[in-house]
């Protein structure tokens, strides 16, 4: 947690604050949402039919993160950010991160022409919780992209939440693979059930622990500049 | 000499880890001790009511037993018409057909003996299987001898050894010779039709090897199989035709059945269906058996026994645990007589039951076997006043009562003997932990621990030492006694003593250490661990605990497999990093990235090696060479590293995909394990034989490649001819043992089994050795007398004393080049190594292996040259990296956790003959050859890794590191997995999983252990120098 050292404390408490209460109701929301569809079936089987699954999961996070964007643009009237070049920059990242995710899945072994639809709809859930949410927050520059994830200087807020999710959403996706070699012949075993239920139980944690570290942080940093 | 303190220290280590290792497998695996003395025709439980004392009359005098080994059922009662004639009798009726199941493990040894004796034999005769010693617990063949009947026996020699004497004529053929399948058959079948026109004999055993062999070599599905399968229905045919012409009073038999079977890659010792099922045929021309309407229930293969037994009118062997199968009897043969069978063979175990059993007349299984001697007494009372009808429906019943009872004590015993030695394994377990504590102990502690304070700490030595041995006596005198740690022979003496000395210096080496940690654990400050050694801490840990679940156990590839691509991927943040932080602030120096760059600076220039130089392998040389030129072309130094570390940076991000390319290939090349072992691969493809030309192109092909690219490192004209020889008697070898195609010119000019060849091949591997050897640097260091500026290297810099910097910079010269020349020799040396290592690799893997062999060595170059240069990776990383790596090209090999998938054919390459000691080395080369190619590598990334100054110290202490290294590496999955083994020791996995692996960790063990002493060996030597 050194890289946070840097992180700025200049937001105002209250954004700080409206953060994380957002991150904690998208957590609840979309925990909600996949523990029924784990336990109850409903109201769609991830474990049975993972690509439909992942389809409207990926759906439901798309959805979200452009409502998003586009409510928090509208509200701080910076509507100027949203330009078509960067929105076409954004996308051919996403597209870039998802066939870059599928070669990585090949590569740590996961079957290369049988299963290649549920291999994909796997790399663009993982586009979706680890990507997608970055572009939606840092947008097209490249130097907060930079400043972000090879630095790890994320700004104390958003770009802290995104920082924190998309780490964990791939260390999920990774442990996911763990249980796969067991012999218990459970259906969530079948690739790429596991993964994708790691990553987005890996997101969802990643959400839960931002919006308990984002005002813990925000305090600390507000402490020190006091002093 | 106070480097030896260390070096001490592991020694001790490594003899204390084999020492409690062997114990273990001593205690687990106890050989099991049979009721001794053979039984007595005559001395016999007495019929009930009848009193008819003795064994019914043979069914048959005259037995032929044809044991075909690795005969899988499929083979002869599947859908496969395969063997006609033996099919046609046994739809005709003239015989029984039976699918038993064969116990573990699946070798020939343990087989044989659970055919004779009918008990089960313990795991340890694996080992056994390779020398095996004669049977002494009662068997079916020593009956057949004290009952007076002459025996003849052909074919393996592995019969000879465990009944020697019992057989009039006998000719064995070894079976180590898998290469060949037809010579081996032949010399069993040349004698029939001898035999089967003389009648001096009354029981021939014959065992052919050729199946087994084709199995080895090629698989079940080879088209060699089936012409196998056809040459066995001949023989077949042949005794039974020459049977149907003796006198049929008394009748003959011929007993036909496998050994164990063939797992669908070929091998055996598994678990895997095809492995244990195996077919039991019986055909008589003078008997008629009962047409099977109901299918019987599943026979085990020791039934075998008291079956023959009863066949052949002998009471059953002492520790048989098999149960006589009726269905196997002669349709003529008296109910009366079918009991009374049984009545035997349930007496017989109940015999076995009393010795296990505490408790008898309570156990569940002896009132079942009590209760069907009762009924059996009332029937025979019953046998003149009732119907015949009634009386042999009732008579069904008590058969039916001695086989439930028979089968339950059979499977009480089962669960009962297997008595394991706890105190021998709790003394194991406690040694392997201590061991770990104190390497780990040590190795947190950087401070010698040369100075052994005893005086104060002696008391205690003596507290300690009475109070072991007074619990040593009392555990000695209670139940928990046990044979290897209470006896008085002379190696129980030898162990007791070897286990007080070690618990002895244990606790004092543990005292000093701790003592020490503790004293410098707040002396200072450790440098944070970065992402990469945390990956492989935690990786070598994760590794360790997954052994305590079976599943991971069967698929550890997956494991390796998994952690060496996330490894991979973890080293591709690192220049991806640099690059984008390149790419997004070309200008801006005091990014954070810059401190990356800092460190990556100094080595950057290290490895870069262009490929048109034609000098000698003296990468140090050429450095020199481009940092003379580089600084005639570039200006400033800082704007030099940048351009070199960026396009370094897409080099090695460009290998580290490759990398990961050549994994994903590699885990596809041999699928093993056991959930996707099915799952067809790319071996499998190019093993059939309709693409032999393909294979024989892609051999070609790698070993091109390998000549190609291992050229730079080999030195002169002499080595790489050398190489170029090896490459080609290799594959002239592979070749003429008929795996790859070869022109026909050649043909007439090679040897027909490839051993002249190979012989050659390690003729011209010795030699690359020798050039290695005999390499020496000093003509480089000659033409290169410029001032040594070797700051370059992986972690530490030179820190220049004060002393040293009192010296003149000319002495310094001269004290840098001695230390450039061991650098250079060592390096040389290793190389050397390598490349005949890569050669021996080539000559033992099986055809379709040689191209693994040239893409790891792909793996392995790319790492050197593109990746370790700009990672900072400590000789502890390196040891876990190596580690990793060598493991994972273990199971790129094809092997696995199972005994099945032992190459034992690589034992025989450049035999012609038999050589126990010789086959034993080749097959742990070629089984642990990927592991053994990644330590030598270690040794070379040392070497390379050198720093210039304290040349020696820092060799000798690394070399010294990395033996305690690896001893730690190995000494925790041993301490996890004992104590694991130990408490699943009645799970149901034992046999299957958890004890092959016991073995194969031991093996790696061993295997460690030798790099071990070959790290202490370089250590001694470059001490050695710096004395000089």
């Amino acid at each position: 947690m050194a890289a946070y050292e840097y992180g700025k404390a200049a937001s105002h408490r209250s954004t700080i604050k409206i953060t994380s209460a957002l991150c904690a109701l998208w957590c609840t929301c979309l925990s909600a949402i996949i523990l029924l569809s784990v336990k109850y079936k409903f109201p769609f089987d991830i474990i049975a039919q993972p690509v439909t699954g992942v389809q409207i999961v990926a759906g439901i996070i798309f959805t979200v993160h452009t409502l998003s964007l586009a409510v928090s643009s509208a509200l701080e009237k910076d509507y100027f950010r949203i330009k078509p070049k960067n929105v076409f920059k954004c996308v051919i990242a996403v597209v870039c991160a998802c066939i870059v995710f599928h070669v990585l899945a090949i590569l740590f072994g996961a079957p290369a022409l049988e299963s290649s639809r549920e291999t994909f709809h796997f790399a663009m859930l993982l586009t979706c919780v680890a990507v997608l949410p970055a572009c939606c927050v840092l947008g097209a520059d490249g130097e907060k992209w930079i400043a972000v994830y090879v630095q790890s200087r994320p700004e104390l807020g958003k770009e802290t939440v995104i920082y924190i999710t998309t780490i964990t959403s791939v260390v999920g996706a990774w442990l996911g693979a763990v249980p796969i070699p067991l012999d218990w012949d459970r259906p969530w075993q079948v690739w790429p059930v596991s993964c994708v239920l790691g990553s987005l139980f890996g997101y969802c944690l990643g959400l839960l622990f931002s919006a308990m570290y984002l005002p813990l942080k925000h305090r600390q940093l507000s402490k020190t500049k006091l002093t | 000499m106070k480097v030896h303190s260390r070096s001490l220290l592991n020694i001790y280590c490594l003899a204390v880890t084999l020492f409690s290792y062997s114990l273990f497998l001593k205690c687990y695996f106890p050989v099991k001790q049979g009721l001794s003395g053979n039984t007595s025709p005559t001395d016999v439980t007495p019929e009930p009511v009848s009193g008819r004392n003795g064994v019914p009359k043979p069914s048959y005098s005259r037995l032929v037993l044809m044991v075909i080994d690795a005969l899988r059922t499929d083979f002869v009662l599947g859908e496969r018409n395969d063997m006609p004639f033996t099919q046609r009798l046994l739809y005709d009726g003239r015989g029984v057909s039976f699918a038993a199941k064969t116990h573990l493990p699946t070798v020939t040894l343990p087989r044989i003996k659970a055919i004779t004796s009918g008990s089960i034999p313990g795991f340890v005769d694996v080992v056994l299987n390779f020398g095996s010693p004669a049977l002494t617990d009662d068997n079916l063949v020593t009956q057949l001898v004290l009952a007076g009947k002459t025996l003849t026996f052909f074919g393996d020699d592995t019969w000879l050894n465990l009944f020697p004497d019992h057989f009039e004529r006998a000719d064995g053929t070894t079976s180590f010779y898998v290469a060949d399948y037809t010579e081996v058959d032949n010399n069993v079948t040349r004698h029939l039709s001898k035999e089967l026109s003389s009648e001096d004999w009354d029981v021939m055993i014959l065992h052919y090897l050729g199946l087994d062999h084709i199995g080895h070599l090629y698989g079940p599905v080879s088209d060699l199989v089936p012409p196998k399968l056809h040459e066995m229905d001949a023989v077949v045919r042949q005794i039974y035709t020459a049977m149907k012409s003796w006198n049929s009073d008394p009748p003959s038999v011929l007993v036909i059945c496998g050994d164990h079977g063939m797992s669908d890659q070929g091998g055996h010792g598994g678990a895997s269906p095809g492995e244990i099922n195996v077919p039991i045929i019986i055909l008589s021309p003078h008997a008629l058996f009962q047409q099977q309407k109901t299918r019987t229930r599943g026979l085990q293969q020791i039934d075998l026994c008291p079956t023959l037994s009863a066949l052949m009118g002998l009471p059953m062997p002492k520790n048989n645990l098999g149960r006589v199968e009726v269905a196997a009897l002669p349709e003529s043969t008296p109910l009366v007589d079918k009991v009374r069978f049984l009545q035997l063979n349930a007496a017989q175990i109940a015999e076995i039951l009393k010795e296990n059993v505490d408790n008898i007349e309570e156990d569940q299984a002896y009132v079942l076997h009590q209760d069907a001697l009762a009924v059996h007494a009332s029937w025979m009372s019953l046998r003149n006043s009732s119907t015949a009808a009634s009386w042999e429906a009732v008579g069904a019943r008590v058969l039916m009562g001695y086989q439930d009872a028979v089968e339950r004590m059979s499977h009480r015993i089962s669960q009962t003997s297997t008595s394991y030695d706890m105190y021998g394994i709790v003394v194991a377990i406690g040694f392997l932990c201590m061991n770990l504590l104190i390497q780990s102990l040590a190795y947190i502690n950087k401070e010698d621990p040369a100075i052994i304070h005893l005086t104060t700490g002696w008391v205690w030595v003596i507290l300690l030492l009475m109070v072991a041995i007074l619990s040593h006596v009392t555990l000695c005198t209670s139940q928990h006694s046990s044979d290897i740690m209470c006896s008085t022979s002379i190696t129980s003496l030898a162990v007791q003593l070897a286990v007080f000395g070690i618990l002895i210096i244990n606790c004092v080496l543990g005292g000093l250490l701790g003592s020490l940690v503790v004293r410098n654990a707040f002396k200072g400050d450790r440098k944070p661990m970065t992402m990469l050694e945390v990956g492989l801490v935690g990786c070598t840990v994760f590794h360790s605990l997954s052994l305590l679940s079976s599943s991971f156990v069967e698929e550890e590839h997956q494991t390796w497999y998994f952690f060496s691509s996330s490894l991979h991927t973890l080293l591709l943040l690192h220049p991806l990093s640099i690059l984008m932080t390149r790419l997004g602030q070309p200008r801006s120096t005091e990014c954070a990235g810059a401190s990356a760059e800092n460190r990556t600076e100094r080595t950057s220039d290290r490895f870069q090696v262009s490929s048109s130089d034609n000098n000698f392998t003296k990468i140090r040389s050429k450095i020199r060479n481009e940092e003379g030129d580089m600084s005639q072309v570039v200006n400033t130094p800082v704007e030099r590293s940048k351009q070199m570390s960026a396009e370094e940076c897409v080099k090695m991000v460009a290998s580290l995909v490759g990398i990961l390319f050549l994994i994903r290939i590699l885990r596809r090349w041999n699928q093993t394990g056991n959930k996707w072992l099915d799952v067809p691969d790319v071996g499998d493809w190019l093993v059939r034989p309709e693409n032999k030309s393909y294979l024989s192109v892609i051999v070609l092909l790698s070993l091109l490649c390998l000549w190609t690219t291992r050229l730079r490192t080999l030195p002169g004209i002499i080595g790489r001819l050398t190489f170029a020889g090896m490459l080609i008697s290799t594959y002239l070898s592979k070749a003429t043992s008929g795996a790859l195609i070869l022109p026909s010119i050649i043909t007439d000019f090679v040897s027909s089994q490839g051993v002249l060849e190979a012989r050659i091949a390690y003729f011209f591997i010795a030699g690359l050795l020798v050039c290695s050897l005999k390499y020496s640097p000093t003509n480089t260091t000659d033409n290169f007398p410029a001032p040594q500026k070797r700051t370059d290297n992986f972690y530490t810099d030179c820190i220049r004393s004060d002393s040293q910097s009192t010296i003149s910079s000319k002495d310094q010269q001269d004290l840098s080049h001695p230390a450039n020349q061991i650098v250079d020799r060592h390096k040389g040396l290793w190389e050397g190594v390598q490349v005949a290592w890569l050669s021996v690799m080539c000559l033992l893997l099986r055809p379709h292996n040689v191209v693994q062999v040239a893409m790891v060595s792909m793996v392995e170059m790319l790492t050197c040259h593109f990746v370790l240069p700009f990672v900072k990776l400590s000789p502890q990383c390196l040891v876990l990296y190596c580690l990793m790596m060598g493991q994972a090209s273990f199971y790129f090999q094809g092997n696995s956790n199972s005994l099945s998938t032992v190459d034992v054919s690589a034992g025989l390459t450049a035999l012609y003959d038999y050589q126990p000691v010789i086959i034993g080395l080749q097959m742990t080369m070629s089984t642990y050859a990927g592991v053994f190619f990644w330590l030598f590598t270690l040794c070379k990334y040392i070497s390379v890794a050198a720093p210039s100054c304290h040349t020696q110290k820092w060799l000798s202490d690394t070399y010294s590191e990395l033996c305690s290294l690896a001893l730690l590496n190995r000494a925790l999955p041993l301490a996890v997995y004992t104590i694991l083994v130990t408490l699943m020791r009645y799970h149901l996995f034992v046999w299957t999983v958890f004890s092959p692996k016991l073995l194969y960790e031991g093996m790696l063990s061993l295997v460690v252990c030798g790099f071990c002493v070959l790290c202490l060996l370089m250590e001694r030597s470059v001490n050695k120098i710096s004395i000089v």
